[in-house]
């Protein structure tokens, strides 16, 4: 409606206009058409002029209205471009025209700038590689895989980035669970130390995973040992961590459930790394048949933990209660200082064979 | 006579066809660009809050007139006498 509404007026308006304009026109008329049309003016007035003749003069007359009418309608526009203030839009000083002439020689473009090819180059977001305009798409459909065949590359790479995030996620969330649960089987008098392994395991999580992204399935020994105990439980919670092969000086660095080598293998190595402090002793199989805890960080703390401790402590529990009612807090406490005195045995043994 | 004819010119729709061609053809001949710059003088010269249509027709009339084209004027006589012509068969 605000629309119509103001074209309505003009309309409006226009026609009052013109009703009082064709009340002054026709003294205006007299005089013109007598110049431009005398001929058929006076053809009319004479009396024995031809049909042919008064005709022509009324056709004069008719298109003489069509361009009366033409006039007012382009006056009307004048005027309303006047009110408007559109009317000198148009006029320019001679300074601008000169600056915005539109050039029409030959190697330039109308702005008078000289015609080269622009190379025009896009970032792929995937890749972060420049790339000319015109291959952008294709190589963006490749290098994100999408399309029916999509390069093989791209996918394979895809591949990747899923298993690793998958890894990594693995490592954040399981890993800890996996911590938490080695740690409630293992001795509950040692809880501040727990905290503060796990705490060390949480904040170190990320940067063992780099170095396992990094390193190109390999580790060498060297660098796992010029590490301080801690970060070497750290890598190797997130490795397989076994010897590639029995006399090599390379550490396999797959996930922890490599499929290569087997959980023997595994707490051997790293046996190794964590309580012989890397010293090369050839593992004879019998050592593998020790019933180890399946992991490292229990080693450790049954190692730190005297056997005379345990001793003295399994006694103290003995002669404190001897009721059959016994805890299952005890009885566990026994049954890992038990295992731990008998591997203690046996590892003394190995050293002693050594 | 003159009104018999506007009469049929403008009952058939045919007055409207023959103002756009002529509108047409007075832009394409500049008759219009003329008229304008003209109009602008007039403008000038009065300033911009005293113009009023009757002065800007009474004024744009007369030099509108003898600026049209005669070929323009020729070829809407023509176009005027087919109709006719069409009319009456």
């Amino acid at each position: 409606m605000h629309f119509i509404f103001p074209y309505l007026t003009f309309e409006l308006y226009a026609c009052r206009l013109k009703s009082r304009i064709m009340e002054i026109l026709p003294a205006v008329p007299d005089e013109l058409f007598s110049d431009t049309f005398s001929s058929a003016a006076l053809g009319l007035e004479e009396e024995g002029s031809d049909a042919a003749d008064i005709k022509a003069a009324a056709l004069d007359l008719v298109l003489e209205d069509i361009i009366t009418n033409v006039i007012f309608g382009f006056s009307l526009e004048i005027h309303r471009m006047c009110k408007k203030g559109v009317l000198f839009i148009e006029d320019t000083d001679t300074e601008s025209i000169q600056q915005f002439k539109i050039v029409d020689t030959p190697g330039f473009d109308i702005f008078g700038q000289e015609l080269k090819k622009k190379s025009l180059e896009c970032v792929c977001p995937n890749c972060e590689r420049l790339m000319a305009a015109s291959r952008f798409a294709p190589h963006l459909e490749k290098c994100m895989g999408m399309g029916r065949c999509s390069s093989r590359v791209a996918s394979r790479r895809i591949a990747n980035n899923i298993s690793k995030q998958e890894g990594s996620d693995n490592d954040s969330l399981g890993g800890d669970n996996d911590i938490d649960n080695d740690w409630s089987t293992g001795k509950r008098s040692k809880k501040v130390k727990k905290e503060k392994y796990s705490s060390s395991l949480k904040g170190r999580g990320r940067p063992a995973n780099k170095m396992r992204t990094e390193a190109a399935g390999e580790l060498d020994v060297s660098t796992l040992l010029a590490m301080d105990v801690e970060q070497r439980k750290s890598v190797l919670m997130n490795i397989c961590g076994a010897l590639s092969e029995p006399n090599s000086k390379k550490i396999c660095t797959r996930p922890a459930k490599c499929t290569l080598h087997s959980d023997e293998v595994r707490q051997l190595s790293r046996h190794n790394f964590l309580v012989d402090n890397g010293s090369q002793r050839v593992l004879t199989p019998t050592a593998g048949c020790h019933p180890l805890p399946p992991d490292d960080e229990v080693d450790i703390d049954i190692d730190t933990f005297d056997d005379l401790d345990s001793q003295i402590l399994r006694d103290a529990l003995w002669e404190k209660d001897r009721t059959p009612t016994a805890s299952p807090a005890d009885s566990t406490s026994t049954v890992n200082s038990n295992s731990s005195k008998k591997r203690g045995r046996k590892k003394k043994s190995k050293r002693n064979d050594k | 006579m003159r009104s018999s004819i506007n009469q049929k010119l403008v009952e058939s729709g045919e007055s409207e066809r023959l103002k756009d061609i002529l509108r047409t053809r007075l832009i394409e001949c500049g008759w219009r660009d003329e008229l304008k710059a003209h109009c602008k003088e007039i403008v000038k010269r009065k300033g911009l809050e005293h113009v009023t249509v009757e002065d800007l027709v009474a004024e744009t009339t007369p030099k509108g007139r003898a600026l049209v084209p005669d070929d323009v004027k020729k070829e809407l006589l023509g176009r005027i006498r087919t109709f006719l012509a069409q009319q009456s068969t």
